[in-house]
């Protein structure tokens, strides 16, 4: 797939170009096209709306501070989500477990039950959710990178700095582990 | 690796529709004669499904967040005032004398003020002028951590190597979940204009380097 070839793509390297320019019309017509969709991914990975909020604007400060650095190597949309991660994992770096659930950023699972949980399991939905955030980190990132946000291989490759076989066995293994948490909750897929 | 595991591998983008044509027709050749993997296609769309609805039930960001943006761009945004050099430094103080001859002799009493500080601090140091300067550690750079930088996964451990010593850098934590480095500049005095000609320095060397950007 060649991403940036798209109309989105060349729309998208036209705004990075101009914000390079130091065009403020530019940069907030790319903040409207990715807020919600960077909003969307720091919180899966942060789990955390208001550092979700708080990283994505850092995450266009960036774009406006190193936009002459674009290239055009990688799609814009894949560079992006490559500046919004190494934001994301700088700060799950380093901050506190005042502000970050430290198991949940390190991938560990809980087996207690919070109320918010316990609503949860009410139905089918709400089981299926509680498996997905149960996944540890790295598979819910690339779970969300291919379902939700559609990148390809070599895109996810790019954001997460890893081979595209790694890419494709770790989505091998969060999909069965997925599907491992949905069958001990009584949700049989038949597979694997 | 067996033909089959391959293709399992696959299925996801299969479903996304993000393959490229030749995987995606090998995909289409194999899944014809082989019906048993319809229960992981079949959970595969389910999957996206519900990672599309849970995404969209995320709250959505509060209202505001492009205004608070462009107030910090705002406030990144003057210039900072330049600073004069040091020729321009003394245009300026003379230009407020009177006489031309005036000048001259305060001109010759700067030369003359500078010409002994530095006498003075060779004297002092026990070293020719030019000589580097070098703290009791052995280093005049910081210990903290300048550059966060990930690298290509079929960049080789010599062409890092090489790299980093280009540029003067030093690997000085990491690898991090992701692969990153935290890098130190060696010869940094750290302003933001020297950090900003390193990172695009680096980000030039897009064969090498997949990541680079200022540590926080």
């Amino acid at each position: 797939m060649n991403q940036a070839a798209s109309p989105a793509a060349a729309q998208d390297a036209a705004l990075i170009e101009r914000i390079a320019a130091r065009d403020r019309l530019a940069i907030q017509a790319l903040y409207g096209r990715y807020q919600v969709r960077l909003h969307r991914f720091i919180t899966s990975l942060t789990r955390n709306e208001a550092i979700a909020e708080e990283l994505t604007n850092e995450t266009f400060m960036e774009i406006w501070r190193v936009a002459g650095n674009f290239e055009g190597r990688s799609a814009p949309s894949t560079w992006i989500f490559s500046i919004a991660r190494f934001k994301t994992l700088s700060v799950l770096r380093k901050r506190s477990d005042a502000e970050l659930d430290e198991d949940y950023a390190e991938g560990l699972e809980d087996d207690g039950d919070t109320p918010e949980e316990s609503a949860l399991k009410q139905d089918k939905a709400g089981l299926i959710r509680l498996c997905l955030e149960q996944l540890s980190a790295q598979h819910r990132e690339v779970i969300d990178l291919v379902y939700y946000h559609e990148k390809s291989v070599k895109e996810v490759s790019e954001i997460a700095g890893v081979p595209e076989n790694t890419v494709k066995t770790r989505m091998f293994h969060a999909r069965k582990r997925l599907s491992e948490l949905m069958q001990a909750r009584g949700i049989d897929r038949g597979w694997p | 690796m067996s033909e089959r595991e391959e293709i399992e591998l696959l299925l996801p983008w299969y479903v996304t529709g993000k393959l490229e044509p030749s995987e995606r027709a090998r995909v289409d050749a194999y899944l014809a004669s082989h019906d048993d993997l319809d229960l992981q296609l079949a959970a595969i769309r389910d999957d996206q499904d519900n990672v599309i609805t849970f995404n969209e039930q995320i709250a959505a960001p509060a209202a505001g967040g492009l205004d608070r943006l462009m107030a910090r761009l705002d406030a990144e945004e003057p210039e900072a005032p330049r600073r004069a050099s040091f020729m321009e430094a003394l245009q300026s103080l003379f230009g407020a004398w009177g006489s031309p001859a005036l000048k001259l002799a305060a001109a010759a009493l700067v030369v003359l003020v500078v010409a002994q500080s530095v006498a003075l601090t060779t004297l002092i140091s026990g070293q020719q002028p030019g000589s580097t300067f070098e703290t009791a550690s052995g280093s005049g750079a910081g210990e903290g951590v300048d550059l966060m930088i990930g690298f290509k996964p079929d960049a080789t451990a010599e062409q890092i190597r090489v790299l980093l010593e280009d540029a003067e850098l030093s690997i000085v934590g990491g690898p991090l979940p992701g692969g990153l480095f935290e890098i130190r500049l060696n010869s940094a005095d750290g302003s933001d204009g020297e950090l900003d000609a390193v990172i695009a320095r680096l980000a030039k060397r897009g064969e090498l380097v997949g990541q680079v950007m200022r540590a926080e």
